[in-house]
């Protein structure tokens, strides 16, 4: 359990910087037409969020190699596991993931489609659009923690 | 239909620890533990493992419940 707690508490803070570092750029970015130029700033999340990568990179490729790491590897990452009953869980955290995730899509491009007639604003629907990705990523990571945990508590 | 099984039993009675058995057929003892308690049913490959392990015939250890 530990295994998978580490991998998607970093998948979450990755995106979470990353989506973060999007929305800063996207409010700072201008564009003229004519003539054309464009300019745009990295911001601290960027930097912050290069940081976590190889923070995280370095976690993930030395929890590999440590002993009695309950069978993670840093190719599968979350997807690892130590036995078959581990495989079961996996399978089963990943079917109702994928599930809640295209339910979530659905309700998410609708969303976009109405909220998008309305806005006016180009900035304020490219951070919504944006907020929506990194957000239903981090939703995804998390059903599939959450419903690890809880097949795992359960046997 | 549910699939019984005798796996503590045997293991007591070959005073082994559920940590020992885990790591003779290369499982968790969590999954040793759940198979005991009943709420995880072994793949036949696992299951023959077990019995063999524990030096016994699989259909004694596994067996149906036909109730």
């Amino acid at each position: 359990m530990k295994k998978i707690i580490f991998e998607q508490t970093g998948n979450i803070i990755m995106i979470l910087l990353l989506t973060l570092g999007m929305i800063q750029t996207v409010l700072t970015a201008t564009v003229n037409k004519g003539p054309f130029s464009f300019s745009f700033e990295f911001g601290i999340f960027w930097f912050l969020f290069l940081g976590w990568l190889v923070i995280f990179g370095i976690a993930r490729f030395w929890y590999g190699k440590k002993k009695h790491n309950e069978g993670y590897s840093t190719r599968k990452g979350e997807f690892s596991t130590q036995d078959e009953r581990e495989e079961l869980i996996s399978k089963k955290a990943s079917l109702i993931t994928f599930k809640m995730l295209i339910s979530l899509w659905i309700v998410l491009l609708f969303l976009c489609f109405g909220v998008g007639l309305f806005v006016t604003d180009i900035k304020t629907f490219q951070t919504m659009v944006i907020g929506m990705l990194g957000g239903s990523l981090i939703i995804g990571f998390l059903s599939y923690l959450t419903v690890w945990i809880i097949l795992d508590s359960k046997d | 239909m549910i699939v019984i099984n005798k796996v503590q039993t045997f293991r007591k009675q070959k005073k082994m620890t559920q940590e020992a058995l885990a790591n003779k057929v290369n499982v968790s003892r969590k999954t040793i533990v759940s198979l005991e308690k009943g709420n995880y049913t072994p793949s036949l490959l696992l299951a023959l493992q077990i019995a063999k392990v524990l030096e016994t015939d699989i259909n004694v250890i596994f067996y149906l419940d036909e109730e």
